[in-house]
C-alpha cells in the first residue's frame, strides 16, 4: 500500500494546514474541513451544520452573491461541499493556475462571513434545505426510514440520534441569532483544515495559505465535544412504517463501534461476507438461488463516535418477508457458530486493499483520505494502518464479532405500501 | 455516514476579464480575485499504438503512480445495430458476456472478480459495446484470463 507523501503545519491562528503535491496532472483540489457536523447540534436545533454549509456559498463580505460561482466557472473550476454527522467539508476542482482564487475565496468566507448574512439570505437558503428534505427524503419511497431507525437505535439526546438534514421544526425555528452563534463558535480557523492536493509548488502555496488566511483571527475556544457511552439496548425493537412504496423493505440494525475501534475492521469484512456480491452468504441464498429478494445491502457504518451495522432486504413482488427474514436468523446464526472459510476470508480482503487503492487515484479522492485520517484517527499519516487492520482480520474475528454485535439486541424497522402494516416483521417474524 | 450533500448550481458562466491589483506587502486589498496565471498546458502521456496478428488494436498508455492498470476492450456494435424488431440486444448481449463463459459460469466470473479485487464489467451505447477492466497490477495475470475469456 502505497503511503500518501504529505507535509502538515499550523498556522499562529490555529489553522492546520496539509500540502500533498501530485504532478501528474495540472489541476489541484482545495478540500477545507471544519470540525463541525451534525453531531454538535443540539435537540431543537437540527439541521445546523448543513444550514449552514448552505449560507457558506450566499457570498461574504468581499465576495457578492453569485460572484463565487462565476469566478469558479470562468476559471474551469467546480465545487461543492457536504455534510456529515462529524464533519462539513468545502472543496475545490482547479487548474492549477486558479488556485490563489480559491484560497481567496475559501478565506473570505472563513474570516468574512457575518457581515453580509441577513435574515433575507437565511430564510432563502433555510427553503432550499426544506426543499432538499422533501425532495430527498419525505417524498422519496423509504426515505424516511432512517430518521426513524436513527431515533430508536441512539437514546435521546444523543448526537446521532437526528438525522443530517435536521426536522422541518427546527430548521423553521432557527433564528439568524442562532445561525451567526453557530458560525462564531464552529467556523474558526482552529476548527478547520486547509488540504491543497495536486499540482502546486509549495513555497508558492504557503505564501498563499499565509496572504490569505494568515490574519484571519483565531476564534474562541471549542466548546466540550459531546461525550457518549456504547449504546446497548435493552430490548429489541420492532417497527412499521407506512409509505407510498410498492414493496416492503426490512431493515436489520445493530449498534456497534465506532470507526477505527478494533472490531471496526472485522465488521466491514462480515458485511461483506454477507452481502457483497454475488457469492455472498445472503445475495446467494435470497437472490440468486431462491430469487425471492430484489436486492440487500450490508453495511458497517462507522463515525467519530459510533458506529451501526445494518442489513437491508427488499423483497421480490409477491415474495413474503417472512420468508426472507427466516433466511436472515439462519444465516446469521451460520456465521456466528462456525468461522467464514478462508476464501470468503481472502476474497474480502482482498476487495477492500483494491478500493484503498482505487480511492487513491484522484487529487480530491486523496484530499478527502487525508483530511479523513487527520480528523478520525488524528493523523493524516495513516493509509497504511487502516489498510492493515483488515489485513490483520481473521476467520475467529469475523465469528466473534457477529456473536458480540449481532447477537444482541437489535431494531428491526418494515417499510410497507400504505394499508398494509400485517407485513410488518415482529418478534415472531413476519406474516406470510 | 449519512452524507448530505448541497447540490451546487451555479449561475451561468461568463466570460470575465478581471483586471485587479493586489496591494503592496503591507495591507491586503481583499476586495478583488487574484489575478490568474495563465492556464495550464496539458502535456498528453504518448500513446503507443500496435496491431496484433489477429487485427486487434491496441493503443497503450503508461502512467506509473499506483499500482494499477485499466483496459478497455471496444467492439464497434452498439444498439444502432439492433434490428428492428429487437431493440435492446446490443445492450443485453453485453450484460450476458459477465454471466458465463464456456468455462465459467456467474457465480465463479463473481468470485473471481471479487477475490481479485478487480472491477469488471461490460456494456454498450449507440456506437459501440465495450468491456472494461480495472485492476491491481499485482492480479494482472488472472486478471487479464478472465477478461479474455
Amino acid at each position: 500500500m502505497p503511503k500518501i507523501k504529505f507535509e502538515k503545519y499550523t498556522l499562529p491562528n490555529g489553522l492546520e494546514v496539509i500540502l500533498h503535491e501530485d504532478h501528474s496532472t495540472p489541476i489541484v483540489t482545495v478540500n477545507t474541513w471544519y470540525k463541525v457536523g451534525s453531531g454538535d447540534e443540539k435537540p431543537g436545533r437540527t439541521g445546523f451544520a448543513h444550514l449552514f454549509e448552505h449560507i457558506m456559498f450566499m457570498g461574504s463580505e468581499h465576495v457578492p452573491v453569485g460572484m463565487f460561482d462565476k469566478e469558479l466557472e470562468a476559471a474551469g473550476a467546480d465545487n461543492n461541499g457536504s455534510t456529515t454527522e462529524d464533519r462539513t467539508n468545502y472543496y475545490e476542482n482547479l487548474p492549477s493556475n486558479a488556485l490563489p482564487l480559491a484560497l481567496w475565496l475559501d478565506a473570505d468566507r472563513m474570516g468574512f462571513l457575518l457581515p453580509t448574512m441577513d435574515k433575507a439570505k437565511l430564510d432563502l437558503q433555510r427553503e432550499v434545505v426544506k426543499n432538499e428534505r422533501r425532495e430527498r427524503v419525505d417524498k422519496v419511497p423509504y426515505g424516511r426510514a432512517d430518521e426513524m431507525i436513527l431515533a430508536a437505535l441512539y437514546p435521546e439526546g444523543h448526537p446521532y440520534s437526528w438525522s443530517v438534514i435536521g426536522s422541518m421544526d427546527d430548521l423553521s425555528a432557527a433564528s439568524l441569532d442562532d445561525v451567526k452563534n453557530f458560525f462564531r463558535t464552529y467556523y474558526a480557523p482552529n476548527n478547520a483544515t486547509l488540504t491543497i492536493a495536486g499540482d502546486f509548488n509549495p513555497v508558492n502555496a504557503k505564501a498563499l495559505v499565509r496572504k490569505y488566511f494568515g490574519d484571519i483571527p483565531r476564534g474562541p475556544a471549542m466548546p466540550a465535544r459531546p461525550k457518549v457511552a456504547p449504546v446497548v439496548l435493552a430490548k429489541d425493537t420492532f417497527m412499521v412504517l407506512e409509505d407510498r412504496v410498492q414493496l416492503p423493505r426490512a431493515f436489520y440494525d445493530w449498534p456497534t463501534v465506532r470507526i477505527f475501534d478494533n472490531d471496526d475492521a472485522a465488521l466491514d469484512v462480515l458485511a461483506s461476507v454477507l452481502a457483497s456480491g454475488k457469492n455472498s452468504r445472503l445475495y446467494k441464498r435470497l437472490i440468486y438461488d431462491m430469487q425471492v429478494a430484489q436486492n440487500v445491502f450490508a453495511s458497517q457504518q462507522s463515525s467519530k463516535l459510533a458506529g451501526r451495522f445494518e442489513i437491508d432486504i427488499t423483497p421480490k413482488p409477491g415474495q413474503s418477508l417472512a420468508t426472507i427474514d427466516k433466511v436472515v436468523q439462519e444465516e446469521l446464526h451460520k456465521v456466528m457458530s462456525e468461522p467464514i472459510t478462508e476464501r470468503e476470508l481472502k476474497r474480502v480482503q482482498n476487495s477492500f486493499r483494491a478500493s484503498f487503492l482505487n480511492r487513491l487515484s484522484g487529487v480530491l479522492g486523496k484530499s478527502e483520505v487525508l483530511n479523513s485520517y487527520n480528523y478520525l484517527a488524528g493523523n493524516p499519516d495513516y493509509v497504511q494502518q487502516d489498510a492493515a487492520r483488515y489485513d490483520h482480520v481473521t476467520r475467529a474475528d469475523v465469528q466473534r464479532v457477529a456473536k458480540k454485535y449481532l447477537g444482541r439486541h437489535k431494531v428491526v424497522l418494515t417499510v410497507v405500501p400504505e394499508g398494509k402494516r400485517e407485513m410488518m416483521l415482529t418478534a415472531n417474524g413476519g406474516a406470510q | 455516514m449519512n452524507a448530505v450533500r448541497m447540490r451546487r448550481n451555479g449561475a451561468l458562466a461568463l466570460a470575465l476579464s478581471a483586471v485587479s491589483t493586489i496591494a503592496g506587502a503591507q495591507t491586503l486589498d481583499r476586495s478583488k480575485p487574484p489575478v490568474l496565471g495563465p492556464p495550464p498546458k496539458v502535456s498528453l502521456p504518448p500513446i503507443v499504438t500496435r496491431e496484433l496478428p489477429n487485427g486487434l488494436k491496441l493503443m497503450i498508455v503508461e502512467q506509473h503512480e499506483l499500482p494499477l492498470a485499466d483496459f478497455v476492450l471496444v467492439v464497434r456494435g452498439g444498439g444502432t445495430l439492433d434490428p428492428a424488431t429487437r431493440g435492446g440486444v446490443a445492450n443485453l448481449t453485453s450484460s450476458m458476456l459477465t454471466e458465463g463463459t464456456a468455462s465459467r459460469n456467474s457465480l465463479q466470473i463473481a468470485d473471481q472478480i471479487a477475490y481479485l479485487g478487480i472491477g469488471l464489467s461490460a456494456g454498450s451505447n449507440w456506437d459501440a459495446s465495450t468491456v472494461s477492466l480495472h485492476t491491481p497490477t499485482s492480479q494482472l495475470d488472472s486478471a487479464m484470463a478472465l477478461f479474455s475469456d
